[in-house]
């Protein structure tokens, strides 16, 4: 082994404190030759110098009494930029919940329209002797959006018989009048 | 402090803020632009404190983005062509030296802080994480992000170019051979 190589070993086993059993024939050489010795010492006294003159860049200085102001103040306006994968995560996080109420609305929404008729189905009842059909529907009417209404199927186009607030559906002759609730005389 | 707990943020800042503050001061050796990087590092800790771990310490990260803010403060210092800020040479010198002694360590303090504001970021950043906090090698490549070859040899080029800055007769003489010195001759 040469004295160059044994050298840098030295001084990266002093540098790093890796001096170990390993290290017997370097000291041993060290014992032997005084420019390694130099060369450790001289290393070992550099670093001793760069600490010292580190320590010296340091000393006395502290963070002034108003950093943390400033610190609490750009934390406090500063809201962190919503990334989109922050947004998307956060919006992801969300998405259990918004199905379930999601579903939720639609119960509570087939729930109240679980006892009204579908359009024009069922409470049917024909009155041959007057001439028209009556039907029960929630179907939306454009003069009573709201509540329950009767539907008269005309067989013949006219106009709609006295006493009725109807319309006529121009398209298939229906005449509408509104009811509080359908008639309980309706069959299916 | 996850939750974001300003209150709790303060301990966690009077807690970390010395190696913090430390490390920037030791790196740009302006007093003002350490306490810019400090409260740039807690900013940014306060934005992500939701991410912290909290089974581990949060100080090599905090190093990390500390030492990461003044790579790139010192290459903006650099690439303005800010002078160097004048020499701080707060010595501590032993008193019972001789003054002789004295006036030789402070040469080669000065020396020496000239030579490490001349050092690479990266190497300056492996001597003051080394060297002045005293973290193992382990530690400090995992603060600068790097092997703990890769830390083995940034520090022994910074040694490197420190000792050649040393006065001729304070550096060791290269040995060539095994064989023994003249003046260790019987």
């Amino acid at each position: 082994m040469s004295c160059r190589r044994i050298s840098r070993e030295l001084l990266e086993r002093f540098r790093f404190g890796d001096l170990d059993a390993r290290s017997a024939p370097h000291l041993e050489h060290l014992d032997l030759c005084a420019a390694c010795r130099t060369a450790v010492g001289v290393d070992r006294a550099l670093v001793h110098q760069l600490q010292r003159a580190l320590r010296a860049r340091v000393t006395d200085h502290s963070p002034s009494a108003g950093a943390w102001e400033g610190i609490r103040r750009r934390a406090l306006a500063d809201s962190p930029p919503a990334g989109w994968r922050q947004s998307f995560f956060r919006w992801a996080r969300l998405a259990p919940a918004a199905a379930a109420m999601a579903v939720m609305v639609v119960a509570v929404a087939g729930a109240r329209d679980a006892d009204r008729p579908g359009p024009f189905q069922g409470r049917a009842v024909s009155w041959p002797g007057l001439g028209f059909q009556e039907r029960a529907s929630n179907d939306p009417d454009p003069l009573h959006a709201d509540g329950w209404w009767l539907r008269y199927a005309t067989p013949q186009a006219g106009p709609p018989r006295s006493g009725l607030t109807a319309y006529t559906d121009p398209g298939s002759e229906w005449i509408s009048r509104p009811v509080s609730k359908p008639s309980s005389g309706l069959t299916q | 402090m996850q939750s974001g707990d300003i209150d709790a943020f303060e301990e966690f800042f009077n807690t970390y803020k010395r190696p913090i503050y430390v490390t920037a001061l030791a790196i740009t050796r302006d007093p003002y632009l350490a306490e810019e990087i400090l409260q740039d590092c807690f900013v940014k800790a306060y934005r992500v404190r939701h991410r912290l771990r909290r089974d581990v310490s949060p100080l090599p990260w905090l190093q990390r983005v500390a030492t990461n803010l003044c790579y790139s403060r010192i290459s903006r210092r650099r690439a303005l062509g800010e002078p160097i800020t004048a020499l701080i040479t707060n010595l501590v010198t032993d008193l019972t030296s001789r003054p002789d002694q004295v006036a030789e360590s402070k040469e080669i303090i000065e020396t020496l802080q000239r030579g490490i504001d001349a050092l690479p970021p990266k190497q300056q950043t492996a001597i003051v994480l080394y060297y002045l906090h005293g973290y193992s090698l382990a530690e400090s490549a995992e603060i600068a992000a790097c092997n703990v070859g890769t830390m083995k040899s940034r520090l022994h080029y910074a040694l490197k170019a420190l000792r050649g800055l040393l006065p001729i007769e304070r550096r060791a003489p290269v040995p060539h051979t095994t064989s023994l010195a003249a003046d260790e001759l019987p």
